[in-house]
């Protein structure tokens, strides 16, 4: 057994005998298993039923593995500095900088086996239920096809807002010429840039609003053609404001365009013209025969052919607002509408929110291990838990737009700094993702670990690591 | 190798508080150094700056200023500690682990392979006489049993330099024993130690030179021989004296040292040497004990020139020739004999009166005869008192 090795074992022999640890198991264990079965639920609440004991749990144990991680990492790094038993491991042939690596390791290893135990805790749960929840055909089906699934997410292409803001800018001033209204008084560029910033909000405003009567549309590229799997359509929308407790239902009709191949026109003879290149014509079709009535402020979603991406790969829909009382719809960027296309299966997908969780321990765990490496454990707890809420609320900060109060504009820039070496929990949150069906793109793990790991955490790990072998231990006091 | 185990020059350590102001200076510009090979103590009262010494040796405290280098090498490099066994005052040991999972953990720093730490685990146990505990956890052990413990991790890897750091607290007796065996035992294959001690006992027992701290400064150091011979009197040890013998010899004393004091005593055994004796009649009587029962040193630390003479001797020796037995002596003859032998002895001793010379006075022989008289009586009662 290498030094290495050793350390490893030795480090997790010590955690695992820690009271928190037995603790924080218990907890894991518990929301695993019991959590889910504060849910119920049949009907439309069936697919929700399933969705919440997904999301609650897994949502859960990602909060409680990230709270272990720093208090393990902590723990393994401090406790033998204090009583001085590294003493007696330095004082052998073995650098400093392994026994860091080592104990990071275990931490790590620790919490990929408590991960593993309790995300197999969750999936076995959650098919158990699927299977004996009693669920009629079609619920089984639904639950199958929106929730049990990895579905690649599709966003609306966004319109060129600036070049159209700007075009109607030159618009405006070319009229405020004709009309003889002369110039812009003042500083020109100032109120040309003030001019350009209004009308780019009213653009995104109107985008999002589907007057009565109206329709809104949105095209989606680069679909994969030929691929056989339905697409769902998903999308929540509100009407009369944007509030998610003030709703009620309403009436509307989604339409997609479709592309059929232009028939070629026959010879006098009857037989088909030659070698005549094919012709497309687009045309659109509703989704459903009639308008359908639905409840504003939650999610829905809608299957759809294949056969409705052309041959471009887009996708092009629109809908139509009908409401009964003429009021206005709108649509949050962030709520879609989107499509959704199968990409792999429920185990898939959820292994792959498995290695998020993973990344975010990993994270944690180097950043808890860096701080404990140069302070006492609780300084060190409370220092790495500061710099989690930072990194929860720094997006917050960033959301403040009266930047005319002082107190507020510091708060901005505090926040826009701290942006740049936090790390959002928010950040790794893929319950959502997995309740929904929604696929966990490797672009988006390869994201995570690029940002949060290389980017910020990997630094302040190589600070700990640099503390770690030039700190003084003679100089600690023993407890 | 190098020509030092360890060299300090101007070696200081000032501990600073948070804002950087000096708070103690602890280790104040000592220069010292200690051979391959020899056995050192560093001793000094509590404050005095040994364990800072101590820490800078094993790399845990930086020097201030000075510079220090063990075996040849910063204290702070890897490849030096492979070299190196250090006992804590304290055993720092992994409470949860057993005697044996203790060793293997440490000897696996080492990078040994699986079938030598066995090997060494074994012998380790056997020599500091805790293998009937070795599945026991070190958090129950006494302070003693840890102290065997943390004496053993520090032989693991068989080093050229060890540190003891107060190696016998909490052993008993025996266990004393055994360690300043094994302490000579490992100067005998060359190996260097540095022992901090307060039972000075013990350090004057088995240390070739020492070095006395104070105040962070050297205020001696020198082989044991140097700085603890008083030079200005003489100890002449004998066999037991009769009382007659006795009297001639404080004649002589008298005579020669013109009135200054000097005492005439029996000598007496260490505490230790009684109480080992002690041990080993009742080993012989074979008394059944529960405490900790000592082997002798593992062989991978034993001299190897030692043991292959050992084996060779074995080997080719013949058998000596039984001897003649001396006939035996009666008790009364074997006095006689032996009286006759202190007086030819003290003859030799005293200077025969030269010729001619005329008789002491009358009064002067009396006087003479009085102070033997006295004498004697002072005698009769050291001899009452033993």
């Amino acid at each position: 057994m290498t030094s290495f090795t050793a350390i490893v074992k030795l480090t997790l022999r010590n955690a695992l005998r820690s009271h928190i640890f037995q603790l924080l198991l218990g907890l894991l264990l518990l929301c695993a298993l019991l959590l889910p079965t504060t849910v119920s639920g049949s009907g439309e609440g069936a697919r929700a039923y399933i969705q919440v004991a997904l999301k609650y749990s897994l949502g859960a144990v990602s909060f409680i593995l990230a709270i272990s991680t720093v208090w393990i990492a902590s723990l393994v790094m401090t406790q033998d500095v204090e009583s001085y038993q590294l003493h007696m491991v330095v004082s052998k042939p073995v650098s400093r900088i392994r026994i860091f690596l080592a104990k990071y390791l275990s931490v790590v290893l620790l919490h990929l086996v408590l991960l593993l135990v309790a995300g197999a805790a969750i999936y076995l749960g959650v098919l158990w239920r699927f299977h004996q929840g009693g669920f009629s055909q079609e619920e089984r089906s639904r639950i199958e096809s929106e929730v049990l699934v990895g579905r690649r997410v599709f966003y609306p292409e966004p319109p060129d807002v600036k070049r159209l803001a700007q075009e109607a800018v030159v618009q405006q001033l070319e009229e405020m010429r004709k009309s003889g209204r002369g110039q812009l008084k003042g500083n020109a560029a100032e109120m040309e840039a003030e001019i350009l910033k209004g009308i780019s909000e009213d653009m995104l405003r109107q985008r999002a609003e589907v007057l009565f009567r109206k329709y809104g549309e949105w095209r989606f590229r680069n679909l994969p053609r030929g691929g056989g799997e339905p697409i769902y359509l998903r999308y929540r929308l509100y009407v009369g404001k944007v509030d998610t407790e003030a709703q009620r239902h309403t009436v509307g009709l989604w339409a997609g365009s479709l592309e059929t191949r232009k028939e070629t026109p026959e010879g006098a003879d009857g037989a088909a013209t030659p070698a005549a290149e094919e012709e497309f014509v687009r045309n659109w079709v509703p989704l459903t025969r009639e308008p359908e009535e639905l409840y504003a402020g939650r999610f829905h979603e809608k299957r759809m052919r294949p056969a409705i991406i052309d041959r471009d790969g887009d996708v092009v829909l629109r809908y139509i607002n009908l409401d009964g009382a003429r009021d206005k719809v709108y649509f949050q960027a962030v709520d879609g509408p989107l499509l959704m296309m199968k990409v792999t299966g429920f185990t898939g997908n959820f292994l792959r929110a498995l290695l998020v969780i993973l990344l975010l321990e990993v994270v944690y765990a180097g950043i808890s291990c860096a701080a404990a490496a140069a302070l006492s454990m609780p300084t060190a707890i409370f220092t790495v838990l500061s710099y989690m809420f930072l990194g929860s609320v720094a997006p917050l900060i960033l959301t403040t737009r009266q930047l005319a109060d002082p107190a507020k504009h510091l708060g901005y820039w505090i926040g826009k700094a701290a942006m740049q070496v936090v790390v959002p929990l928010q950040e790794f949150e893929i319950s959502q993702k997995i309740a929904d069906g929604e696929l966990v793109e490797w672009s988006y793990l390869g994201d995570l670990t690029f940002s949060y790991f290389i980017l910020r955490a990997l630094p302040l790990i190589l600070l700990g690591c640099w503390l770690y072998w030039r700190r003084e231990l003679g100089l600690v006091v023993r407890k | 190798m190098a020509d030092f185990a360890i060299n300090a020059v101007g070696l200081t350590k000032v501990f600073r508080d948070f804002w950087n102001r000096p708070k103690a200076r602890a280790v104040n510009e000592i220069d010292f150094s200690v051979r391959p090979g020899e056995v050192v103590g560093l001793l000094g009262p509590n404050g005095s700056g040994k364990s800072t010494t101590v820490k800078m040796i094993l790399g845990l405290l930086y020097p201030t200023a000075g510079s220090l280098s063990v075996l040849g090498r910063s204290p702070r490099a890897v490849e030096t500690k492979r070299e190196i066994g250090y006992l804590p005052e304290e055993s720092y040991l992994y409470k949860y682990l057993t005697a044996e999972e203790t060793l293997d953990f440490f000897g696996s720093l080492f990078n040994l392979s699986p079938g030598e730490r066995r090997n060494r685990i074994d012998q380790l146990l056997d020599m500091v006489g805790m293998a009937h505990a070795r599945r026991r956890r070190v958090g129950e052990f006494s302070k003693g049993m840890a102290r065997r413990i943390g004496l053993a991790q520090a032989m693991i890897n068989d080093p050229s330099l060890l540190i003891l750091d107060e190696p016998t607290s909490g052993l008993d007796p025996l266990g004393c024993r055994e360690v300043k065996d094994l302490i000579t035992e490992l100067k005998k294959r060359g190996k260097t130690v540095l022992i901090t001690s307060h039972l000075l006992s013990d350090v004057e027992d088995i240390c070739d030179r020492v070095i006395i701290l104070y105040g962070g400064c050297v205020r001696a150091q020198g082989s044991l021989n140097e700085l603890l011979t008083v030079s200005d009197s003489t100890r002449i040890v004998t066999p037991s004296l009769s009382p007659e013998v006795t009297e001639k010899v404080l004649a002589i004393l008298r005579e020669n040292l013109h009135g200054e004091s000097f005492r005439l005593d029996h000598p007496r055994r260490t505490l230790e040497e009684f109480f080992l004796d002690v041990i080993a009649r009742a080993k012989q009587e074979s008394v059944e004990t529960s405490g900790a029962l000592g082997g002798g040193i593992a062989s991978y630390l034993r001299n190897q020139s030692d043991k292959e003479s050992a084996v060779l001797q074995s080997l080719i020796a013949e058998p000596e020739p039984a001897k003649p037995k001396a006939p035996q002596e009666d008790a009364a003859a074997l006095a006689a004999r032996l009286r006759r032998e202190e007086e030819a002895r003290v003859a030799n001793l005293t200077q025969d009166a030269a010729p001619g010379q005329p008789d002491k006075d009358e009064a002067a022989r009396r006087a003479e005869a009085e102070a033997l008289k006295e004498a004697d009586e002072k005698l009769s009662d050291l001899l009452k008192n033993r």
